[in-house]
């Protein structure tokens, strides 16, 4: 309990920590209007993750997905859509490399991650060095959204998905580190 | 869920005595194109997005790592705009 308590004291105040969760192949972002970073891991490699996101109102904020920075994960390069109302509407090229329908009426952004210079990012929080496809700022409709997590290359591997930057830590926020911790440690 | 609040408590404290030794932090020239550009697609689809974050005082603009996020989040916000539609407002313009 002492080890527990000192280590969110030294997490809250120093880094600009997102509140930390952790994927199952659905899940819901109770308030996507706070910063948070998702855990997910993609066991077979052909899974899909849907984050589910419903803003009260139009919202402006910044995505991006990060992959352990390590020679073993090199070549994992999962793939980012998001996908709701007031997006473009996918090209038939993009929609046949996406993992799942578009809804009727709904656009998309996609990244997949397909860059040759990766940017290289130093997580403050647990202190790793991460891949990611960079900060990308994206305004997005009130109502549900979603962000849809795959690897095209079907390998496994383990994702961060990091969203938002107003903090909110109450309520237990970082219990979900501890319970989880395989995954935010490496 | 006590610990919730001395723990939003110690982190306010301890911001405000980091905040005063640094000097404020200004939103970067592509945050502010960003803004103005979503601000007028907002007018042209009748709408309001809520942008706080990006603007003066915001959650951006609390440490250099958060404000450096926020940057290249707006950069490529705007590329992104430019590239994928082709009925943007001037605000929008390079």
């Amino acid at each position: 309990m002492r080890t527990a308590l000192l280590l969110m004291l030294l997490l809250v105040p120093e880094a600009s920590a997102h509140r930390p969760s952790t994927a199952d192949a659905v899940t819901t972002i109770d308030d996507p209007t706070v910063s948070w970073v998702v855990n997910g891991e993609l066991h077979d490699g052909d899974e899909v993750f849907r984050v589910k996101l419903d803003f009260p109102h139009p919202f402006a904020l910044p995505f991006e997905l990060m992959t352990e920075h390590r020679a073993g994960a090199a070549d994992f390069r999962p793939a980012l859509a998001i996908v709701g109302p007031g997006l473009p509407p996918a090209s038939d090229e993009v929609a046949a490399r996406l993992p799942l329908p578009v809804p009727e009426g709904w656009g998309v952004y996609v990244d997949f991650n397909e860059a040759t210079d990766r940017e290289v990012y130093f997580e403050q929080v647990m202190r790793r060095t991460m891949y990611t496809t960079g900060s990308f700022a994206i305004a997005l409709r009130e109502g549900p959204n979603e962000v849809w997590i795959w690897n095209p290359d079907e390998t496994p591997g383990d994702w961060q998905l990091g969203l938002g930057v107003e903090e909110d830590f109450t309520g237990g926020a970082f219990s979900d580190i501890f319970s989880h911790w395989g995954q935010y440690a490496y | 869920m006590r610990r919730g609040p001395r723990i939003s408590g110690l982190s306010a404290t301890l911001a405000l005595l980091v905040g005063a030794c640094g000097a404020p932090i200004e939103p970067t020239p592509d945050c502010d194109a960003f803004v103005a550009c979503t601000t007028a697609r907002d007018v042209q689809q009748g709408i309001t997005t809520d942008m706080v974050r990006f603007q003066p005082g915001g959650a951006c603009w609390g440490n250099p790592e958060i404000a450096g996020l926020c940057d290249r989040g707006c950069r490529s916000g705007m590329a992104w705009l430019r590239d994928a539609f082709t009925d943007l407002p001037r605000e929008c313009a390079p």
